[in-house]
């Protein structure tokens, strides 16, 4: 599995791994791994094995963003490599997310 | 057996030598005491028999000379005397096992030969044990020395001196079965790992040299907490025999110090003190130690604490409260919080110092870990190793072009890039920015099969659903594709700034530029040339040939 997520045995927190490449190859296992949980849960996307993104994960987490309430989904996203962080600086994402 | 017979009266040396070679024993005889020490010295005979009255050199002084020379081997020396005098007799025994007095008895002279033969047999056999166990021994003593090495230089691969952390494990509860482990991530976070094997000695301590690999390996890779875990279970399982496992904690530390994650197997409990030493948080264990369960009953989930600066934590190994004094009281888990609580500086110091007020002998069989979040990781620096070049700006890496050309069957593979990827991974100027360079080349991919080679129109993902809808005819689209292709080149140059040029062309109508501002929208689609456009130095679509060129600065 590519993507796992897990939830804390109060169902509140939620992390979610991405191995190897986030985009849209990923788009359905990425969607049920926070469709299956709270939505008003905290959820962590852990990118610490992520080895590049493109334009469709930012898509693929804008989705997620939506679906878990817009401005009110509590998404923060993990353990960025430089790279990885500078993409998401250049789209402007981390005025959307919480990254780290 | 050979025995030495000195007597310096001919008939008396005669009947000896008779009764002794009868019964089957080889004699060496001498006439007197001189003689009997030059013969002892050729022939190192088994026992003597010496006369105590004799010329040249009596009895007693040839006695202690030979007694002075054969050092640690036992040899029975029997004095024959004419002598009466009680004390002289005592005195001979000094130096002397036994006396006969003459005239000899024969058959006393047999049972005193046969009783100091046997005694002489169970000398040989200590003497022979004892030099099978001196070998034992060093034997023993080298394996431990080997495997001494190997551990601790296995333990070498833990780093120190990373900021903020401070652990201690002495050797005494290392070889005890006590493992400290630190890993500074490359981002300046760490990870850490604790424990303590069940058992004493060496026995209990080798598990950690496969811990101490895989710890490393893993740590290396960046793996999650929770993975690390479950790895080390699955070793220990495997490794370890049934009564023995590993009470452990693991955790990893962001940079900022502000994060911890952990995992909790069976240590006692370790705390998180706020200001003013105030016990914030008791961090219990809430697993089974490592090596108990099966993978599929593993459990792995981890544990997140927020931290802030003026926090600290510390966690220890049961050696810490269970380490007892001479009435046999154990320290225990309400002197560690007392000893906590009033701490002034380091929380290590204050454990040991409290230790060492209870039993100062026990200072060498525990193990710590504290952690101060007020200091930061050291964040990775920017200016990393550069790339040598002449004084001109030629580097010492050549040129490099690159031609990739995927038709149908290879657009249909599941990850087309894969191969891109590995290739360029290689160039140490690529692979500092990899994660631009490869977003770079899937967006100009992707635009080139999507909307050239498939003739998708991104305007669906517009529609409800249709970012996935999008996805999924893009699927469908390419498994029927028939005719098409893509091309890539690529080219990075050797002359300062080393820049890649990335060239896409496609058997379709090739990209349109569109709109290349990016936009501060929630839109999920549309972001991919725009963001393109920003990392790049050049960006240039050439209509007339369906091609798109990009430039990668490679030098920040």
């Amino acid at each position: 599995m590519t993507i796992e997520s897990r939830a804390s045995s109060d169902e509140k927190k939620v992390i979610i791994d991405i191995r190897g490449r986030f985009d849209f190859s990923q788009i359905s296992q990425f969607r049920s791994s926070y469709e299956s949980h709270n939505k008003d849960a905290e959820y962590t996307v852990d990118l610490r094995q992520t080895e590049h993104i493109d334009s469709s994960a930012l898509g693929m987490l804008l989705n997620m963003r939506s679906y878990l309430g817009g401005d009110k989904a509590k998404i923060k996203i993990v353990n960025c490599s430089p790279g990885i962080m500078k993409i998401f600086e250049i789209s402007r994402f981390d005025k959307k997310f919480t990254i780290s | 057996m050979e025995i030495l017979v000195a007597e310096d009266e001919a008939y008396c040396r005669k009947r000896l030598v008779m009764e002794l070679e009868d019964v089957g024993h080889v004699c060496h005889v001498a006439e007197n005491g001189a003689v009997a020490l030059e013969l002892w010295r050729e022939n190192k005979p088994d026992m003597i028999l010496m006369d105590l009255l004799m010329p040249v050199m009596d009895g007693l002084a040839a006695s202690k000379a030979i007694k002075k020379e054969q050092a640690g081997v036992h040899v029975p020396l029997i004095f024959l005397t004419a002598l009466s005098d009680e004390e002289e007799l005592a005195q001979s025994l000094e130096v002397g096992d036994d006396f006969l007095v003459k005239p000899i008895n024969f058959n006393i002279l047999r049972a005193k030969i046969k009783a100091h033969e046997r005694i002489l047999i169970l000398n040989r056999q200590v003497l022979l044990q004892n030099k099978e166990l001196e070998y034992f021994r060093s034997r023993v003593h080298q394996e431990y020395d080997m495997t001494r090495h190997l551990m601790e230089a296995s333990q070498k691969s833990s780093d120190r001196n990373v900021p903020g952390i401070d652990t201690r494990c002495t050797a005494v509860s290392f070889f005890n079965g006590d493992l400290v482990l630190l890993y500074e991530k490359w981002d300046g976070g760490a990870y850490f790992l604790i424990g303590d094997f069940t058992g004493h000695g060496l026995a209990a301590s080798v598990g950690s040299i496969p811990v101490t690999q895989a710890f490393r390996t893993m740590s290396k890779r960046n793996l999650s907490v929770g993975e690390i875990v479950r790895e080390l279970n699955l070793i220990l399982k495997r490794l370890l025999p049934d009564t023995m496992f590993f009470c452990a904690t693991a955790g990893e530390i962001n940079q900022a110090r502000s994060r911890i994650e952990l995992w909790c197997g069976g240590l006692p409990d370790a705390y998180l003190l706020g200001e003013r030493n105030q016990i914030h948080r008791v961090i219990k264990s809430t697993h089974m130690p490592l090596g108990v369960m099966e993978d599929k009953e593993f459990e792995a989930d981890t544990e997140i604490v927020p931290l802030t600066e003026a926090d600290r934590l510390i966690f220890t190994t049961d050696g810490v409260t269970e380490c007892a004094n001479a009435e046999g009281d154990m320290f225990g888990e309400e002197s560690l919080v007392k000893a906590l609580r009033h701490s002034k500086g380091s929380l290590i110091s204050t454990v040991l110092q409290a230790i060492y007020e209870f039993n100062s002998a026990l200072q060498d069989d525990l193990s710590l870990i504290e952690i101060t979040c007020s200091e930061k990781g050291i964040a990775p620096d920017d200016a990393e190793e550069e790339i040598s070049h002449e004084d001109d700006g030629v580097i010492g890496i050549p040129a490099i072009s690159m031609q990739f050309e995927w038709q149908p069957p290879q657009l249909k593979s599941g990850d087309p890039l894969m191969i891109v990827r590995q290739w360029l991974n290689r160039h140490m100027a690529i692979r500092e920015n990899k994660e631009v360079v490869f977003m770079v080349i899937s967006e100009l991919f992707n635009n080139a099969l999507e909307h050239g080679v498939l003739g998708l129109s991104s305007e669906r993902k517009n529609e409800d659903n249709g970012f996935e809808n999008y996805y999924q005819l893009r699927q469908e689209s390419l498994q029927s594709l028939k005719d098409g292709w893509v091309r890539l080149g690529l080219r990075i140059s050797s002359r300062l700034p080393i820049n890649l040029t990335i060239e896409v062309t496609d058997s379709g109508q090739g990209i349109s530029p569109g709109n290349l501002d990016l936009e501060d929208n929630d839109d999920t689609f549309g972001r991919g040339l725009p963001m393109v456009n920003a990392v790049c130095q050049q960006l240039e679509f050439n209509i007339d040939n369906w091609q798109v060129r990009a430039v990668i600065d490679l030098n920040h």
